[in-house]
């Protein structure tokens, strides 16, 4: 059989197990997005309305005739069509952005740290890791506020306000997948520069350049490849945050905004079920596109260096 | 840990150690020390300048009369912070003794069995505040629940969230240890299942939960001051309409971080202080995680070729 045919089968078995994949995030999307009406509190004891669950079924019946993709601001009410899509851009404009400059920061310096793994220095990168990306985006907005006050230098922005602001978030959510590349492709440098094939090529004369180029880096891909989900997870988890601190127009921010409001006594507010659904499915497939753009880039890397 | 704090060196875990110690015995003693009631406000007050008399208005920046100044509302930071130490401290605790007990018994008995399914460890990718978010939205605003109880009951739930990132390690780790030839002799000489977890496989395994609960510390306080990004402060959150306030009901530091996070332009001191009292239990835990690993740092055979 040919390669390419086998290669097309494989992909084929695959599909059901993805599709089923995929249709079990979305049934954990419907549950979890129906949590704040199920788990509730009256007359000082916590009360479970399992019954809650079953708007999952609302909404899909709310599918076919539209009532699913409508949501209230308070006066007015909106399609998520009209709103939703500005905000999911803005979303995928950090999180793609941030994932790729995390990665071409990590990749290269983990490998050129790999001797480096028990240094001082690497324990002050470790210790940054366990910093939370609150901590990071307010400690730079404080500093940024004291420049512009002590200087007059406008050196960043540090909310949005007409436009988006650039600097500061795409630094704080390409800082923490950059640390944590840099630390898994350190360790796996160490552990690939420590095989006996390589020890092989150094014997048969190769320069410590060319080992990298040809054996080292090839073998670091399918590591790489391999962590790209987590790359990608890490900086959605840090989107969430930054959103709301710099006060970005994102599907996140705008899901805790409009889904997440309190009652008001004067009418209007409230949870928004659908709305929440919506906004999870968008981050879900903002997550699908980021990740598989990633895997296919680092696959594409990975054949053309035929490793 | 006695045994590897009165070992000589590792400077690292007595100083991480001491300044928890330092911390813990604010959030005992705090409260009695504290300048004012923690319901007192301050709100407007007048003062005579050279002569001349001023009224100053809260929230009022750190001085004599106030060390870590006002809030919005007048009330005393330090005040609050005395108070709410001991929730902060008491919840990275629970939370993470929590966490390593159910994950090292029920890792322990699974791991013996199978090791974990690549599909259940990608979950733990799963950004946990966000699915605490959903859990706490219901319970934590003006919640009938009293205080105690629901910061229990937050506790709690934390803790279950992120079990699976301390579950799936220890079972990882037990199913290595179970293929080790010192296992497969106990088995052979008749040792039942509780013999085999307890006397033989928990002992290989206690360096590394003593440095899990250190880690799921940190991990818990991060996940605390994530949520109060969200307002979803551990204790409650009083929320009012007129004026819109979401304040902390236990004056916790994640939560003072939290309802101040938007005074970064008119009163930066009102983050800055909770954000360096944060830093401060971080650096503690942090420390005594270095003192821990590398008091249990395995020499690594193999060395790199180039």
């Amino acid at each position: 059989m040919p390669r390419r045919t086998k290669g097309l089968l494989n992909q084929l078995i695959k599909l059901p197990i993805q599709l089923s994949n995929l249709f079990l995030v979305v049934c954990f999307i419907l549950l979890l997005a129906a949590l704040p009406l199920v788990i509730q509190q009256s007359e000082g004891k916590i009360s479970i309305r399992f019954l809650y669950f079953l708007l999952g079924y609302d909404y899909l019946k709310g599918i076919f005739d539209g009532s699913a993709f409508l949501f209230s601001t308070g006066r007015f009410t909106y399609s998520i069509w009209e709103q939703i899509p500005q905000y999911f851009f803005n979303t995928l404009f950090y999180v793609a952005t941030s994932s790729i400059l995390g990665i071409l920061i990590g990749f290269p310096i983990g490998i050129l740290r790999y001797k480096k793994r028990f240094s001082k220095s690497q324990k002050f990168l470790f210790f940054l890791n366990t910093i939370p990306d609150f901590f990071l985006i307010m400690i730079l907005q404080i500093s940024v506020v004291s420049l512009t006050q002590y200087t007059g230098i406008r050196l960043a922005s540090i909310a949005m306000v007409t436009r988006l602001p650039l600097l500061l978030p795409i630094f704080v959510m390409s800082f923490y997948p950059a640390l944590y590349l840099i630390r898994q492709i350190s360790h796996a440098t160490y552990e690939v520069t420590s095989q006996d094939y390589i020890l092989f090529a150094r014997s048969q004369g190769h320069s410590r350049f060319k080992i990298f180029i040809k054996q080292v880096i090839p073998a670091l891909l399918h590591t790489l490849s391999a962590d790209i989900a987590k790359v990608t997870l890490l900086v959605l988890s840090n989107v969430f945050i930054a959103e709301q601190l710099f006060r970005i127009m994102g599907i996140t921010r705008m899901m805790f905004l409009w889904g997440f409001r309190q009652p008001n006594p004067f009418g209007g507010g409230g949870y928004q079920y659908a709305f929440v659904v919506n906004c999870l499915l968008f981050i879900l497939v903002l997550y699908l596109i980021v990740s598989n753009f990633l895997q296919l880039s680092v696959r594409l890397l990975i054949k053309t260096r035929g490793a | 840990m006695i045994k590897i704090l009165t070992k000589p060196g590792n400077w690292e875990l007595k100083i991480g150690t001491c300044l928890l110690l330092l911390l813990i015995l604010i959030a005992i003693i705090g409260p009695f020390y504290a300048p004012y009631d923690p319901n007192y406000t301050e709100s407007i007050r007048k003062v005579t300048v050279n002569g001349v008399k001023k009224t100053i208005f809260s929230p009022e920046k750190p001085g004599a009369r106030h060390w870590f100044g006002t809030d919005f509302w007048g009330y005393d930071i330090l005040t609050m912070m005395l108070y709410g130490a001991k929730y902060t401290l008491s919840a990275c605790f629970l939370i993470a003794l929590l966490r390593v007990f159910l994950g090292t018994v029920l890792g322990l008995f699974l791991g013996i069995k199978k090791e974990p399914s690549q599909k259940f460890e990608s979950l733990g990718g799963v950004p946990s505040f966000v699915i605490l978010v959903f859990i706490f939205y219901g319970l934590g605003f003006n919640s009938s629940i009293p205080t105690v109880n629901l910061f229990l009951l937050e506790v709690f739930f934390i803790a279950i969230v992120g079990l699976p990132g301390v579950l799936f390690p220890i079972q990882k780790r037990t199913n290595e240890i179970t293929q080790e030839s010192f296992i497969e002799a106990a088995i052979s000489i008749g040792a039942d299942k509780i013999r085999i977890v307890t006397k033989h496989i928990f002992p290989q395994l206690r360096g590394y939960c003593l440095t899990i609960l250190i880690t799921e510390m940190i991990t818990a306080l991060n996940i605390i001051g994530q949520l109060g990004i969200f307002f979803i402060f551990l204790g409650g959150t009083i929320f009012t309409q007129d004026p819109p306030l979401l304040h902390s009901a236990t004056n916790e530091w994640m939560g003072i971080i939290g309802q101040s996070r938007n005074k970064i332009f008119s009163q930066p001191w009102l983050l800055l202080i909770p954000l360096c009292a944060y830093i401060i239990v971080l650096l503690s835990f942090h420390l005594i995680s270095q003192g821990i690993e590398k008091y249990y740092e395995k020499k690594y055979t193999q060395t790199p070729n180039i």
